[in-house]
């Protein structure tokens, strides 16, 4: 094996062993990853996705696009579910590094620039989210890998990887409409710019659109006839808005992107749509325009454009580094260029690893104690129960406890959303027990659970309706879990 | 292996060829397949509605000209004229031979105008695939008639025989009955066709023209015809145009796109000027009204048959993905149909409608006002024989629709008895999909809780519901 393979190597393994590390020393997976795992196990009793939800928001339709939760689902039939919920999405998140490192190479023509674009993948703050069992973890990496294809298409194995990979993230995620896009705008822009355009890659644009297309109608069709363009939106609703799309905030940027690759990468896109030279870059800022324009109309939430971001600016950073290199070649200061390359691993390492390990540190988890209530509930509850929890803890309920939750954040065709979510806070805040009992009533909610998580969201001791006559309370300790025992009724 | 060395082995897959077996053989055979096709269509579609027991005829249109002919309120439209001449049972086939009349005028005038081969091919397959098309063999309308005197005005000026070109005259004249636009349309069509055919010195062309503006201005000034027919729905741009977002009609969402590859490859090609005037006298209309989508759609099915050709025509350079685009596109098209041909029997008026309808015409007085969805109106009225508020194309709709959506969303009683019996509202009709649509927990349905509301009748769903008159004593 070459030298630079080797690193690459290294590279992808110490990136791997550093997520594993992170990812068992904090006991559970994070909120929504519960939501996958339920559909994943679902897949392997009975070979069909979970459409018809019986137990989110107390039963309803749920669409998505199954091919993830279909390669888990077969892993999970000869591989412990540890394996499936931590070891192989940090696989696919480490694999990035190869990607980007291909891809940089391919921009670049420099080992040593695509090297460090590949390390600073690998320690992306914003990839860092170790403990994340979710649809990202497989759609990111594939994201990557068809745009990596497409920059070869004309040679026939690419042509083949880019085809398997983009049927791949069709079936995988609502971000290869992204990809669409930014293939889009590079013809746009190649236009724009009376750049020959290759016909394959026209070609490879058209055939991938309408079999994106397909794919979408035949999953969604009910949708779309129900619910109109609309469907592309995720129903968020609007008091709870903020915390999916947050106002853009630089200093966040920062941190989570690393400041080296933004500052770098704002620099090579300035260059690159000014005084245009590298036209495989051009592809990858027309990718960054397709993210800007997806996140403006918040298609897709705040947290994958930026790891999205990320990775194009790390992959970006092989041209400036290249650039760099050659500038100094070029001046008095040749002689210092053997210094470059450990500075600027030094830096990256700073500026990368600690934010990176910071955040995976940092993400949130319920705590075993908390997956405990959730279990003991499936043991001493009717079936049909409904139960009410968080907004976040909502599929807690339907993993662990196999019980109605009231809402959860899968809000894609749910109607009554937005009243939901006005309840859903209601129900922890109002002092009112007539309220809460009604509230409880007209959800069918049997059982309240109060943990340490929903005392830090909502700001609160106790539920301050729960008296003893009409809440009993039945599980005790950090978390507790309270029995509906009163009902109001209505007078004619 | 490059590209460029898999392109030199696959020269011969053409699929749109004359070389292609399979293309030739349908090239050659296509009016016993199109024949086919729509036999088949039509069998499914009425299949399905008389699995559920769904009335022959669908859409407002239908029910708006039934109604005026109960009326006996005969406008100049030609096909109210039409509808009140022939008998009564004949009227539910008049749908499917006004489809089938206009769908072989069509196929006529591609002959005629030398289209090519596979354009008028793609065109004529892919109309009768279209929403449109299959909406057209359930639905009374009036632009399927314009466009049937419209073809037949074509081929019959197109004929070498002088005579049969002054016939043309009586489709021509008929056709400016409709509605303004429809006769501007005309007219536009009519002077691109003289305009391109100006070598031929004779009188016909300032004739017809002449009549053409004669009759538009006379319906406009002394008749009083409306600049739109229409609407008979609540318009909505998106789904009103591409089926597969939920429109009633339209065309399916490939088609669109294959339609906008086609405006892109014929941008700037000389032939297909006019196509473009076309569109650019039609799109402002349909922003107007949605009702002209079956026009509109006619001329993006055009330009669909165009992309798809030119678009598999050219050669690729990765000829093994040109097979699969193809199948996928065909696919997807087919998907819409069949995605619309499966909505057919869920299309107004329902089962449930008729016999929940009929049950208020035969159990309540006469004279009374029901209140419902403005789009149930025509149903409303056909099957209760009862008034509903307004029609959607009354000319004061627009003042009418905001009353009701204020009786819909008035959140107390104080707000909402006024504005019912300001109206003379007796019943309410309630469907399913306004159940589905409105607030539960405030406004209309929420209030319907009043003992003032009387639950009197309901059927799957549809309610009647009666709105009873002040008592005595409580209006003291």
């Amino acid at each position: 094996m070459e030298k630079n393979k080797k690193i690459l190597l290294i590279i992808f393994i110490i990136t791997l062993v550093v997520r594993l590390v992170l990812a068992f020393s904090i006991p559970n997976l994070t909120y929504e990853s519960y939501y996958h795992l339920r559909h994943v196990e679902h897949i392997k009793e009975t070979g069909t996705p979970l459409f018809q939800d019986p137990l989110s928001y107390g039963g309803r339709e749920v669409l998505f696009l199954p091919f993830f939760h279909y390669l888990m689902a077969f892993f999970d039939l000869f591989l412990p579910t540890i394996v499936i919920t931590k070891i192989i999405p940090n696989i696919l998140i480490a694999l990035i590094t190869i990607t980007s490192y291909f891809t940089a190479k391919k921009i670049t023509k420099n080992e040593t620039a695509s090297l460090l674009s590949s390390l600073i993948t690998g320690f992306l703050p914003i990839l860092f989210f170790t403990n994340s069992f979710t649809v990202e973890t497989l759609s990111l990496p594939l994201t990557f890998l068809t745009i990596y294809a497409f920059m070869n298409i004309n040679s026939k194995k690419h042509l083949y990887l880019y085809v398997i990979s983009f049927l791949l993230l069709s079936l995988t995620s609502f971000s290869a409409f992204l990809v669409l896009i930014g293939f889009g705008i590079y013809l746009l822009l190649s236009k724009i710019e009376n750049k020959k355009t290759n016909k394959a890659e026209v070609e490879v644009i058209i055939f991938s659109l309408f079999f994106f297309l397909w794919v979408q109608f035949l999953f969604f069709k009910s949708s779309f006839i129900r619910k109109g363009i609309s469907f592309i939106w995720q129903n968020i609703p609007s008091n709870i808005i903020s915390e999916y799309f947050p106002t853009f905030s630089i200093p966040q940027a920062l941190l989570l992107v690393s400041i080296i690759p933004v500052l770098t990468g704002a620099y090579i896109v300035y260059n690159s749509l000014f005084h245009l030279k590298n036209q495989k870059a051009f592809l990858l800022i027309s990718f960054v325009i397709a993210t800007t324009i997806f996140t403006w109309l918040k298609l897709i939430m705040f947290k994958q454009s930026l790891a999205f971001f990320g990775v194009i600016l790390a992959i970006l950073f092989a041209s400036f580094y290249n650039d760099m290199e050659t500038y100094f070649n070029k001046t008095k200061l040749s002689g210092y260029n053997r210094i470059i390359l450990p500075v600027t691993v030094l830096l990256l390492l700073l500026s990368t690893v600690i934010p990176a390990i910071s955040s995976a540190l940092q993400q949130d988890t319920p705590t075993n104690e908390e997956i405990e209530a959730y279990r003991w509930l499936k043991d001493h509850t009717p079936k049909e129960s409904g139960v009410l929890t968080t907004l976040e803890e909502g599929h807690l309920v339907t993993y662990f406890s196999q019980r109605k939750n009231m809402m959860d954040n899968q809000f894609r065709m749910v109607k009554d959303v937005e009243k939901r979510a006005k309840d859903i806070n209601a129900l922890f805040t109002t002092p009112f027990q007539t309220l809460a009992l009604d509230l409880l009533q007209e959800y069918n909610l049997r059982y309240v659970v109060f943990t340490p998580s929903a005392k830090e969201k909502y700001g609160i001791t106790k539920i301050n309706y729960a008296t003893r006559n009409c809440f009993e309370p039945i599980f005790k300790g950090e978390s507790k879990i309270y029995l509906v025992k009163c009902e109001i009724k209505r007078v004619k | 292996m490059t590209a460029e060395t898999t392109a030199k082995e696959t020269d011969s897959q053409d699929f749109l060829s004359p070389e292609n077996k399979i293309y030739s053989h349908l090239l050659k055979h296509q009016k016993k397949y199109f024949v086919s096709l729509i036999i088949l269509i039509f069998f499914f579609s009425a299949w399905s509605n008389f699995l559920v027991g769904k009335p022959v005829l669908g859409g407002g249109e239908s029910y708006h000209l039934l109604n005026l002919i109960e009326k006996g309120e005969y406008t100049y439209n030609p096909l109210v004229l039409l509808l009140a001449v022939i008998p009564q049972n004949l009227i539910l086939i008049i749908p499917l031979l006004l489809s089938l009349l206009s769908l072989g005028l069509l196929s006529k005038l591609c002959e005629k105008m030398e289209l090519p081969k596979n354009i008028s091919f793609f065109f004529i397959l892919f109309l009768i695939m279209s929403p449109t098309f299959i909406y057209s063999f359930i639905t009374l309308s009036s632009y399927s008639l314009f466009l049937s005197l419209t073809l037949l005005g074509f081929l019959l000026i197109m004929n070498k025989n002088k005579t049969l070109r002054l016939f043309s005259l009586i489709p021509f004249i008929s056709a400016s009955f409709f509605d303004t636009s429809s006769a501007i349309f005309l007219l536009s069509l009519q002077l691109i066709y003289f305009w391109e055919n100006k070598e031929k010195k004779e009188q016909l062309p300032v004739i017809v023209v002449a009549m053409t503006v004669g009759v538009m201005l006379l319906n406009k000034l002394f008749l009083k015809t409306p600049l739109f027919n229409g609407p008979y729905h609540l318009q909505r741009y998106f789904p009103d145009l591409i089926s597969d977002f939920g429109g009633l009609n339209g065309i399916g969402f490939f088609t669109v796109l294959v339609a906008i590859t086609g405006l892109f490859v014929t941008w700037k090609k000389k032939n297909f000027y006019y196509a473009y005037l076309l569109l650019l006298i039609v799109i402002p209309g349909y922003l107007f009204n949605t009702e002209i989508v079956f026009i509109l759609s006619l001329i993006l099915l055009f330009f669909a048959a165009v992309g798809f050709v030119k678009l598999f025509e050219n050669k690729w350079v990765l000829t093994s993905l040109k097979g699969f685009t193809l199948i996928i596109l065909l696919l997807g098209m087919i998907f819409s149909m069949l995605t619309f041909l499966d909505r057919v029997n869920e299309l107004s008026p329902s089962p449930s409608d008729q016999k929940v309808l009929s049950w208020i015409r035969e159990n309540t007085p006469e004279n009374t006002v029901v209140l419902s969805a403005p789009e149930n109106s025509y149903y409303v009225k056909y099957f209760s024989k009862r008034d509903p508020l307004f029609y959607l194309n009354d000319p004061d709709a627009e003042e009418k629709t905001e009353t009701v959506q204020l009786i819909f969303s008035a959140p107390y009683i104080q707000d909402l008895f006024p504005l019912l019996e300001k109206n003379k509202v007796s019943f309410v009709y309630i469907t399913p999909q306004m159940r589905e649509e409105l607030p539960k927990e405030q406004g209309f349905l929420f209030l319907l809780k009043n003992e003032r509301f009387k639950l009197i009748y309901s059927h799957e769903g549809s309610e009647v519901w009666e709105f009873k008159k002040e008592s005595a004593e409580n209006a003291g």
